[in-house]
């Protein structure tokens, strides 16, 4: 993972400067606070950056909005104070009551994330809305029959901390303890945010469809990211409720939920320095607008009104210095009609022209489809359809608009399963997989109306499409075992090496470009990359070429037969384009209403009535 | 009839945040005429409809529209004095019926009177689209929803109509359908400004072109001097390419 001083930021190149600034500030702090209510302020510092961190996996990284997250932070104290008080007489020592409270919260977060998992943004709001009501409510009314929670007085005089000999009472001690937890809590979730989890997540976030058809597993790793979360709030709930020496329903009510928010959108969400900055301003602006008594809330409201008008992506969003900065090639003076703006891209003529053929058409089959039906209530979208794939052959579908081209990719893919009939590749029944299944089996696809991860670099687009080529798990991440080390080398190779086909359009200064800015025609190449990085052998292109001038299509013509010449792919596009389907295809598929019209090369199905009548027109040659 | 332009950007430049985007753009679109703006991606194609429209402010340089200026105006007033558009991608309400489209498109008008019966020419327009009259715009076909987002524009009676990729991912067949279309509502009498990368069909059917490239236009001429231009066939035509 070498990389030229040139690509790094300027936060990267003085990292263990910064390193060791930010360490000698959190060493001597608590030493010079002006009193214990500056300490205590500190301290509470400390616990709103781990809580809101938490919630930043949640719904910074993976995008769900969990409306019961503080329940969780609840959750987590309510389970240190029983075991360690007085109040059913168990006194479990620290290291063991830290460890079991953050793992309940995580266990019940798991529950909750395993009913509600397939409920869609607002709905989740609602329903885990629901749940953190529900928790405060049984927190109110559990002190009767048995006094379990401890109702409205909550559970008070919780044993002291002794950790390796010493006893935690002091102001100074807390602080050293919250903050070395919060060191730990920052370091899981940089690590995780920079690892295959942390972008599986946001590959989520910006395209759920899309993440899943790249092979990640959307269901099981939003439900892991529901469990991180519960598990840094239950921690942090822990650490509260020793710090306040007692909980009460109060402390995990709505308004908590409110600002935990607020400092995870103001610091920008899934940018964990961000967040660490947010929850510290959030933290001490109200103890300067404590003086204006009536007036603080709503001087507090202005400011956060003030800072999201003028910076929507959070305070950390781009300054200057932190991110490479964005770049569209000036105005172009040369006088010379060019039809794309790639204008710093010369193509090197011999690498695609004249490369000779490794690969052509074999004659194993490696997909088979037979009798494969879509009924979307009453519409055959498709309607009996089969057909062969061999190895290495590259076939077209062309057909009108509607005639279920894109919904065969769909079925194929896994997006959904086909009402009846079976597709088999390399042997294995894919019909009725998941699409992350599909991906793993080895067919990736591209997106007709380009499913990118907008926000995210080139580079860690393409990587998302190593997630199911990886294994590496939460354990291996956060302490950067060999397993995880490993293959984050072999996916920066696999994925360089990908990205390089395209040449400087995707690569060098690009590689750190977020896909938002690219082109419309680098966006059409990162998808196609994206899916050559998940190491399928059948690709299937929806519209490779669509939005594409004729210079560039000519370009994307060459590189799809490129892909099978050269490396072998079996390669399926969906293209409207004549003159593409006409240079690339070994054999060429006509649907109309979901049928099979016409099958064989490009001049049988281009001379077949049925095709020109359908999709062809009258003119059986186009223009060009 | 060619006294004053319907619309005309005057040394218009347009920025994204800090990224100029358009350079100095100068185009003249007289009544009744079909003008093609070309270019490659990214060239600001799109973000020239969206000048128009109001929704990229103008930094420098003015819009007209029929003698008065538009720029910096809201882009409801810019619609409700006579600007329409069939945007990218088409953008037609997914649950709204095919007549509730329409109607939506008429949304600014206070005639209702006028505005049923201009349904109805729509529909002899596109009779493919009275079959489909109270289903959902998402079980139309790519074809019939550029129909309707045809018709939904044209519904609020504009001036000018404004369609950005008319012919993407569309068939071939329909491509062909879709450009004889363009010229059909032209005939009627409505201005068009189209933007397409599709040059050659779109020069086929024009009657003068603008060529943006990098935010700058570098070349604008008759519809059949354009065809006819050897850069542009090497560029944009791909003349004998295929």
């Amino acid at each position: 993972m070498q990389r030229d001083a040139s690509e790094m930021s300027w936060v990267e190149k003085n990292r263990l400067i910064l390193y060791a600034a930010a360490g000698t500030v959190l060493l001597f702090a608590p030493l010079v606070m002006p009193n214990n209510y500056w300490l205590r302020i500190y301290g509470t510092t400390g616990l709103w950056i781990m809580l809101a961190l938490g919630l930043n996996v949640v719904a910074g990284f993976a995008g769900l909005l969990d409306m019961a997250y503080v329940a969780f932070f609840g959750i987590g104290a309510y389970v240190f104070a029983l075991l360690s008080s007085g109040h059913f007489n168990i006194h479990l020592p620290f290291l063991l009551t830290l460890p079991l409270s953050a793992l309940a919260a995580m266990g019940i977060g798991f529950a909750l994330g395993s009913t509600s998992m397939r409920l869609k943004g607002d709905y989740l709001a609602i329903v885990t809305l629901a749940f953190a009501q529900i928790f405060r409510l049984l927190l109110l009314n559990l002190d009767r029959p048995i006094n379990i929670t401890g109702g409205v007085n909550g559970i008070y005089n919780l044993d002291p901390i002794r950790l390796f000999g010493f006893t935690i009472v002091s102001p100074v001690a807390y602080s050293y303890l919250i903050w070395i937890a919060a060191i730990l809590v920052v370091i899981g979730c940089s690590r995780l945010k920079k690892s295959r989890y942390g972008r599986g997540w946001e590959a989520i976030r910006e395209d759920e469809l899309a993440a899943e058809a790249m092979g990640v597993n959307t269901t099981w790793m939003k439900l892991k990211a529901f469990a991180v979360g519960a598990l840094i709030a239950g921690w942090t709930g822990a650490i509260f409720a020793s710090f306040q020496d007692s909980v009460f329903p109060n402390n995990f009510d709505f308004p908590q939920l409110v600002i935990v928010y607020c400092m995870v959108i103001l610091g920008g969400l899934g940018n964990v320095p961000g967040v660490i900055l947010g929850a510290v301003f959030l933290s001490i602006l109200p103890e300067f607008l404590r003086e204006y008594g009536a007036y603080r809330m709503m001087t507090y409201g202005l400011i956060l009104i003030v800072l999201m008008a003028l910076r929507p992506q959070g305070i950390m969003g781009s300054f200057g210095f932190l991110s490479k900065a964005k770049k569209r090639p000036d105005k172009d003076e040369t006088g010379v009609l060019r039809a794309s703006t790639d204008l710093y891209y010369q193509e090197k003529e011999g690498d695609r022209t004249s490369g000779r053929k490794a690969f052509s058409k074999g004659d194993r089959v490696v997909l088979d489809i037979r009798g494969v039906t879509m009924n979307f209530g009453g519409i055959m979208a498709v309607n009996t359809l089969g057909f062969q794939v061999r190895e290495r052959e590259i076939l077209s579908i062309i057909g009108p608009n509607g005639a279920g081209k894109t919904t065969l990719f769909n079925l194929i893919s896994g997006i959904y399963p086909p009402s009846a009939g079976s597709i088999v590749y390399e042997g294995r029944r894919i019909s009725g997989l998941k699409p992350h299944q599909v991906v793993k089996a080895g067919v990736a696809r591209t997106f007709q109306n380009l499913r990118l991860f907008s926000s995210l670099s080139v580079l860690d687009n393409a990587k998302v499409g190593r997630f199911c080529r990886t294994k590496a798990g939460p354990l291996s991440i956060v302490f950067h075992l060999p397993l995880h080390n490993r293959e984050e080398q072999e996916t920066d190779r696999a994925v360089k090496e990908v990205l390089s086909l395209f040449g400087a359009r995707l690569t060098g200064y690009r590689l750190g470009q977020q896909a938002m800015f690219l082109s419309y025609a680098n966006r059409r190449r990162l998808e196609i990359a994206r899916a050559l990085s998940t190491n399928a052998k059948l690709l299937m292109l929806d519209e490779p070429s669509a939005g594409m001038n004729p210079q560039e299509t000519e370009e994307m013509t060459r590189f799809i037969k490129h892909l099978r010449d050269q490396y072998g792919y079996t390669i399926i596009v969906i293209e409207h384009k004549l003159n593409v389907v006409r240079n690339i295809s070994d054999k060429v598929l006509a649907l109309d209403y979901g049928r099979k019209i016409a099958e064989g090369t490009y001049d049988e199905v281009a001379n077949d009535k049925e095709v020109i009548e359908a999709y062809l027109g009258r003119k059986r040659q186009p223009l060009r | 009839m060619k006294n004053q332009p319907i619309l005309q950007l005057k040394n218009v430049d347009t920025f994204y945040g800090a990224i100029q985007v358009l350079y100095d753009i100068n185009v003249e679109i007289y009544d009744g005429e079909l003008i093609c703006l070309l270019g490659g991606n990214a060239s600001g194609k799109s973000t020239t409809l969206k000048t128009i429209l109001g929704v990229c402010r103008v930094k420098k340089g003015s819009v007209t529209l029929a003698g008065e200026r538009i720029d910096g105006k809201p882009t409801q007033y810019i619609v409700s004095k006579g600007v329409a558009i069939v945007p990218e991608n088409r953008r037609i309400f997914p649950r709204l019926t095919v007549l509730e489209n329409m109607e939506m498109g008429a949304y600014l008008r206070t005639d209702s009177d006028r505005v049923k019966s201009d349904i109805e020419k729509m529909l002899e327009l596109f009779p493919q689209l009275r079959e489909r009259l109270h289903k959902p715009g998402v079980y139309l076909s790519g074809g019939e929803q550029q129909m309707l987002a045809m018709a939904r524009a044209l519904l609020s009676n504009p001036k000018i109509l404004l369609m950005d990729e008319p012919s993407m991912g569309l068939a071939p067949v329909l491509v062909d359908r879709q450009f004889h279309l363009i010229q059909e509502v032209n005939k009627r009498g409505t201005a068009i400004f189209v933007v397409e990368q599709n040059a050659n069909m779109a020069l086929s059917i024009a009657n003068r072109g603008y060529v943006l490239q990098t935010g700058s236009i570098v070349l604008t001429d008759t519809a059949q001097n354009l065809l006819d231009n050897p850069m542009m066939k090497k560029a944009y035509l791909g003349g004998g390419a295929s």
